[in-house]
């Protein structure tokens, strides 16, 4: 526990910085768009006169210099405030934490479909290399992996919403169907069939192939041959090996996470989601870049929080990491 | 090198569906010379009808099968202009980190994890809305979410080989730093990074899709995400306008990808038979 | 009583454009309780004997020839029958599993313990390999350990589930000197107190004496002596030991380069 814990905490030492980079570039590039946070409120809420804008800009800081705007943006960026958005004239904070469980929600789903679905798929292949399953599953996993997953999400539409009419097309809920408890969460999770299958379906492919080409290596290893040399039998081997094969993978979790948040973009569109990857889109298309680089640096946020976790549940599985070494 | 590579099963699909690609790409001019996005004929005709439109028309009446020849050349250019400049950019910030060391190389990976932890999509997609959409832009949004991972291997192998003997030898003689990063451990650093050079090409193409499909790539080009993008609307009544831009995608990415893999395979082949 | 009859064993390693001897026409016995030393240069083929007799050899070889366990009834097991020590002492063990539960698996499989019993019989195996169960080797992993740390584990693997034969290939090669005699030591012990038979691999001429009754030595694959130590090394036979023992370098040796 005293390993993971000090690991954790030295991560959170490098993130730190990485964090401040991102912040300061955002803040560079919010200086460089046109107008400032005054003038999107002012924009938003139907107008204001000089005075009324030239004492909002003294309230909040931003008629000082450059140095001290970036102060006053880190204070504000401590105290959960990012800015105000012009397209939907509340603060951009608000709007994210409206937009963001749905998200995590596709994501996740997205995220454990294609770890256990994809390890598993890739242990039934790296059993037994060059069998037929592992043959076919090499080719499949290669195909899917070339596959759009915005396009995968239109194919997938027509065939299950519109020809077979088994799955809802659009949109997170039946709107105004006063659906409650648990029928509310099943008809959740129909509408989240198909954007999780086509954000997911990218790292479906790379998990079995990393699976597979895991466990092909992981049968040359030493330890392989000294399990044969005990006689040990072939399900104790395979689950050996599975363990030291999985590892790897894990780290691909945190790769994932960072994938799967831009991916949303695009599967959130192409299904009507309203979630937090859909927002950036809006923000794009609405010119609002306040709320863009909100998003931004949120996305950010979570990206090194779901890292650190990944990180310490690595460390906590692989008795190597922080380890001091041999003993006397 | 190229007859080897055709030789693994990999590299000989790869180099077919890649070929067939780039034919397909060159050819566009010649076969349905003028403007790809003027109207050919009438709106939403089925593929397979009229031979002089093999592959119908889309709402406006515009050829598809044109439109899937010059998607071919936005595509590749893309691919291959994205993917150069990440791998320039990693190399270039990967070796300096790696031979400067010290509080150079811990400056650069930090931003080098700044990058990585914003999603590359949203970075692309800030990008192309902050400056505008055009290809050199777009080629650049992509660049930027896409050169971290090289610059990492390009500083590792460095890192490994600085404590070489030839580098020792190197500066024995009296070789200027810069001229033994670029002379002698450039060249070495450069195959593994050029091994993830077909995944970069695939990813770039990828994002390219998404990006157009967004309405975010260049608007005076065919791109194939922005033909799919247009075949939402009538994707209950013509859903070719939306299916064939996809399996040109899926055909791109598989020829990239598998020319890569056979490239690795027929080198690692080679290396055995030495 | 005769463990192991080996006859015209030959074995071959096919590669895409040929296929290379390994071992070629190898004929010996082993009695039960027997230490037999096997002797040879690096390519003589010592190692893929003991690779051919515990069925370990990877897919691209073929084998030609019987190897016949007479002592025993049924087909030989690895584990239950033979155990095996190999050079790199830590290439063996699982990096992710504890040192006390991979010992405890081969004594649950093979003896048909309940996992109490076999970690109870893992502990005193570690004991018995010079490792105290009460400072917590148990629960180490091997990367905690120190080679000849490892090598004891190994050695722990390899007969805890009570084989007749153990064959040690190169087992001290990579360890130091005193490390190696600690374990050279605990091998002699085992054997002895167990009435293991032991098959000790190795290239260096002075542990093949000590540690065996008997040596047969290896050429380019071929077995070209086999006799009591005293009989090989005081007498031999083929032109090729008498220039093995010749060239030994020990510390009596006279030295080979002498100042002008």
């Amino acid at each position: 526990m005293n390993r993971t814990l000090t690991l954790v905490r030295r991560r959170l030492l490098t993130a730190l910085p990485v964090l401040l980079i991102v912040v300061c570039a955002t803040f560079l590039l919010l200086e460089a768009a046109p107008g400032d946070a005054v003038d999107a409120y002012i924009l938003s809420s139907g107008g204001g006169d000089a005075e009324l804008i030239a004492k909002l800009r003294i309230e909040w800081g931003l008629d000082q210099s450059a140095v001290s705007r970036l102060g006053v943006y880190v204070w504000s960026l401590l105290h959960g405030d990012l800015g105000w958005s012009v397209l939907f004239g509340r603060p951009i904070s608000s709007v994210i934490l409206e937009r963001l469980p749905t998200t995590l929600l596709l994501m996740t789903g997205a995220i454990a479909l294609s770890f256990f679905l994809g390890t598993s798929l890739g242990i039934v292949a790296g059993a037994r290399p060059g069998s037929i399953q592992d043959r076919l599953l090499s080719i499949g996993s290669l195909i899917l992996y070339a596959i759009p997953g915005f396009w995968l999400g239109l194919v997938l539409a027509i065939i299950f919403a519109v020809h077979l009419r088994w799955l809802p097309s659009a949109g997170i809920e039946s709107i105004a169907s006063g659906k409650h408890g648990m029928a509310r969460v099943l008809d959740i999770a129909r509408h989240l069939v198909l954007p999780v299958v086509s954000l997911g379906m990218i790292y479906l492919a790379l998990y079995i192939r990393m699976m597979r080409t895991g466990m092909a290596e992981a049968w040359r290893q030493d330890f392989v041959r000294g399990l044969r040399a005990r006689g040990l039998p072939r399900a104790i081997i395979v689950r050996r090996i599975v363990r030291n094969a999985l590892l790897p993978l894990v780290t691909m979790l945190g790769v994932q996470c960072a994938a799967m948040l831009g991916g949303s973009v695009v599967i959130e569109s192409v299904f009507a989601v309203p979630g937090f990857g859909r927002l950036a889109h809006e923000a794009v298309s609405a010119r609002d870049t306040p709320l863009l680089l909100g998003v931004i640096l949120s996305s950010a946020v979570l990206v090194i929080l779901v890292n650190l976790v990944v990180d310490a549940v690595y460390a906590w599985l692989d008795p190597r990491i922080g380890s001091t070494g041999a003993s006397a | 090198m190229i007859l080897n590579l055709v030789r693994t099963p990999e590299g000989f699909v790869g180099t077919i569906l890649l070929g067939l690609l780039t034919v397909w790409a060159l050819v566009a001019p010649w076969a349905y010379p003028g403007d790809p996005l003027s109207i050919a004929g009438p709106a939403l005709l089925p593929p397979w009808t009229d031979w002089s439109l093999p592959l119908g028309t889309d709402r406006l009446g515009r050829n598809i099968a044109a439109g899937l020849m010059y998607g071919a050349r936005t595509s590749m250019i893309v691919g291959l202009a994205a993917a150069g400049t990440a791998i320039l950019l990693g190399l270039l910030v990967g070796v300096a980190a790696g031979f400067i060391g010290g509080v150079v190389d811990e400056t650069l990976m930090r931003i080098t994890d700044a990058f990585q932890t914003v999603p590359g999509f949203l970075l692309a997609l800030a990008f192309v809305s902050v400056v505008g959409p055009s290809l050199p832009v777009v080629v650049l949004a992509i660049a930027l979410g896409t050169w971290p991972p090289p610059a990492r291997i390009a500083r590792a192998e460095v890192l490994s080989l600085r404590e070489r003997d030839f580098v020792a030898a190197a500066r024995s003689i009296g070789m200027r730093p810069v001229e033994i990063a670029f002379r002698e451990v450039l060249p070495n650093a450069l195959p593994p990074v050029l091994a993830l050079s077909s995944v970069i090409v695939a990813a770039a193409i990828l994002i390219e899709a998404a990006l157009s499909f967004l309405g975010l790539g260049d608007p005076n080009r065919v791109t194939w995400g922005g033909m799919i993008s247009e075949g939402r609307t009538v994707l209950r009544t013509a859903p070719w306008l939306s299916i064939f831009p996809g399996i040109a995608l899926v055909t791109a990415v598989l020829g990239v990808y598998l020319t890569g893999e056979g490239v690795v395979e027929a080198h690692a082949r080679r290396e055995m038979l030495l | 009583m005769t463990l192991l009859s080996i006859r015209n064993l030959s074995v071959q390693y096919h590669n895409a454009n040929e296929s290379i001897p390994a071992l070629k026409g190898v004929g010996f016995e082993m009695q039960a309780g027997e230490k037999l030393a096997v002797v040879g240069e690096s390519g003589s083929g010592k190692s893929t004997l003991a690779l051919t007799i515990g069925n370990l050899l990877p897919a691209q070889a073929s084998v030609d020839g019987s190897i016949d366990w007479p002592g025993l009834d049924g087909i030989p097991k690895n584990g239950r029958d033979v155990g095996f020590i190999f050079q790199d002492p830590g290439g063996s063990l699982d990096p992710l599993a504890h040192v006390g539960t991979q010992i405890a698996a081969v004594a649950q499989y093979h003896l048909h313990l309940t996992r109490w019993q076999a970690r109870e019989q893992a502990q005193l195996l570690l004991a018995n390999v010079g490792l105290d169960p009460q400072s917590g080797f148990f629960d180490a992993y091997p990367h905690q350990l120190s080679g000849g740390q490892r090598q004891r584990v190994a050695i722990a693997c390899a007969i805890a589930a009570r084989p007749k034969l153990l064959i040690a290939d190169e087992a001290t090669s990579a360890l130091d000197t005193l490390i190696q005699a600690d374990i050279l030591l605990l091998i002699a012990k085992l054997v002895a107190d167990t009435d293991l038979a032991l098959l000790f691999i190795t290239h260096d001429l002075a542990l093949a004496s000590e540690m065996g009754d008997r040596m047969a030595v290896f050429q380019s694959g071929k077995l070209v002596e086999i006799g009591s130590i005293a009989a090989v090394v005081g007498n031999p036979g083929t032109p090729y030991v008498k220039r093995l023992i010749a060239s030994h370098i020990g510390l009596l040796s006279p030295p080979l380069v002498t100042s002008a």
